[in-house]
């Protein structure tokens, strides 16, 4: 670029009998101009790649996502959530399996206005219908994330404000994970170092009812389920405190009832030596359900008169996280979920799980910025509330690039 | 379990404290050097922040990007409280990589209150280099 700039100039320079000075000079400053324009082009294509700029509503789109392989060695062949590990049974056999089901694709845009930044994201996965044909394991995509926030609100589905603050970085879940995402219309806050939400989610009381052996999903629900949620950030980490309040309603064949339920999630992480970091999540409350342990617990039971006898569920996670050098980096973590579900419910299913814990170790690894490998060993036990006892124990491994 | 107690106690033995209580100008600088090392290390591992939506991610990088902001602003405080121990020709050098970095720490504030997040990388590089050129000048070693 500088060779044409001198290039230019020397020409002009070469020929100055033929012009006036004036109009040298100007010409100077302008191929000056024009090589300050390049420069900025160039320095703009090369800060801003794989940005793609919708120039004529000052949209700026990004698209991105990961690829991810997941393993797992299961034993005895198990799903590993708090109520999905099955009864210890001798006859029961070990399992290996492979699934790039949670690789993402997510788009997000993001336009200036008088309001603020409006920012939108559309994600989604490949945990829709599982494939049948086992030759080409045609998974189906599944909606993760549809929202949209101007200034400081937010619509569509998303992460649920009740959700814990953070993580524990782990291949298999939390016995306890706090996690549901729903459509949600949410009001946002603020201010310093701390931040507030306040949050209308989607209602779905999943209760045990007669005739059923699974949770079924409430068909009565009238209003929305709503979450408080405060947050603190602080050099030393962060923490989240959020309240859940529900209104649990059952009607059917003229007999009907309604509770109101209740959760308490406190979460957070703090730092310890250099990147190393505790993180944790402790969890109360009554016909919390379907927030905990992904609808591992139902919202309450419905008795034989059509009465709501809310569950209550208590439970938490810790989980260390310790950097051995700039590319590894370990996870020890244990949770632990527990819940008085009413004893009218063991007549409609013996499945009721009474508690659940589980410890993770998993070592993971940065051979580059955007690329991840990770391998965890993780023993679990779910005890049931009719006496019977499961065991599982897997290893579990993931490689996984972010573009 | 036991093996996994041992193994969490283990954990704790290999830590490594960055605190420091001295007070001098120099210790302070160091510390927050350290810092900032560490603030740029979380922003590139906010992308392994499991359960989060890309609008989640955003809002944790806005706010380490506002608290790398405030951390430059300070060095460069800093930089002007060490700028009376040296000769004026040093002075000079301080009070430009002062100036610097505050530009630097002003940038990444706009960049995060508009999340412009595409230039960080340009952005962070920016800060890297003021701060490199200011150690190689007084041959600070890394």
């Amino acid at each position: 670029m500088l060779k044409i700039k001198n290039l230019a100039l020397s020409m002009l320079l070469g020929s100055s009998t033929l012009f006036a000075l004036e109009e040298i000079e100007l010409l100077r400053t302008q191929v000056e101009q024009l090589g300050q324009k390049i420069e900025t082009i160039e320095k703009r294509q090369k800060t801003q790649k794989g940005v793609l700029e919708l120039i004529s509503t000052d949209t700026v789109l990004s698209i991105g996502g990961r690829i991810q392989l997941n393993g797992a060695y299961s034993s005895p062949n198990a799903s590993y959530f708090a109520s999905k590990i099955a009864a210890n049974d001798p006859n029961a056999s070990d399992k290996f399996s492979m699934n790039a089901r949670d690789s993402r694709l997510w788009v997000k845009a993001r336009t200036p206005s008088e309001y603020g930044v409006i920012r939108t994201t559309l994600e989604i996965d490949f945990f829709g219908s599982a494939a049948t044909n086992v030759s080409v394991n045609d998974h189906n995509p599944r909606l993760r994330h549809a929202y949209i926030q101007i200034g400081d609100f937010g619509f569509g589905q998303t992460n649920s404000a009740f959700n814990s603050v953070v993580a524990v970085e782990t291949i298999n879940f939390a016995m306890d994970d706090t996690f549901v995402r729903q459509p949600v219309v949410r009001y946002m806050y603020n201010s310093g170092d701390w931040a507030w939400e306040l949050s209308f989610e989607e209602p779905n009381a999943m209760l045990f009812k007669n005739g059923s052996a699974n949770l079924v999903k409430g068909q009565s629900d009238t209003l929305p389920d709503l979450v408080l949620r405060g947050r603190y950030f602080d050099s030393w980490g962060e923490v989240g405190l959020a309240y859940l309040s529900r209104y649990i309603r059952y009607e059917e064949g003229g007999v009907s009832d309604a509770r109101y339920g209740y959760g308490l999630n406190l979460s957070g992480r703090i730092k310890t030596f250099g990147l190393d970091g505790i993180r944790f999540n402790a969890h109360y409350g009554e016909g919390s359900g379907r927030y905990i342990a992904y609808n591992g617990f139902g919202a309450g039971t419905v008795t034989s008169q059509g009465d709501i006898k809310l569950t209550e569920i208590y439970g938490g996670h810790i989980g260390y996280r310790h950097w051995w050098t700039q590319k590894f980096r370990s996870t020890l973590a244990f949770s632990y979920i527990g819940a008085d579900t009413f004893d009218t419910a063991l007549e409609f299913t013996r499945n009721i799980t009474k508690e659940s814990y589980a410890t993770q170790l998993n070592l993971f690894y940065n051979p580059l910025k955007n690329l991840l490998a990770g391998i965890e060993l993780s023993d679990a036990t779910r005890k049931f509330k009719d006496g019977r006892r499961g065991d599982a124990r897997a290893v579990n491994f993931m490689v996984r690039f972010d573009f | 379990m036991k093996l996994f107690l041992a193994l969490f106690l283990l954990f704790g033995l290999f830590g490594c404290s960055l605190k420091n209580t001295a007070n001098s100008t120099p210790v302070r600088h160091m510390i927050k050097s350290e810092k900032l090392h560490i603030l740029m290390r979380e922003l590139d591992m906010v992308i392994y922040e499991r359960q989060k939506s890309e609008i989640d991610r955003d809002a944790m990088r806005k706010r380490y990007l506002l608290t790398l902001s405030d951390t430059l602003k300070n060095l460069s405080g800093e930089l002007d409280k060490l700028v009376d121990e040296k000769s004026k020709e040093d002075q000079k050098v301080y009070k430009k990589h002062a100036l610097l970095l505050k530009a630097n720490a002003n940038d990444l504030e706009e960049l995060a209150m508009t999340y412009q997040f595409e230039m960080l990388p340009q952005r962070l590089s920016e800060v890297k280099q003021s701060c490199n050129s200011c150690h190689q000048h007084f041959g600070v070693k890394h």
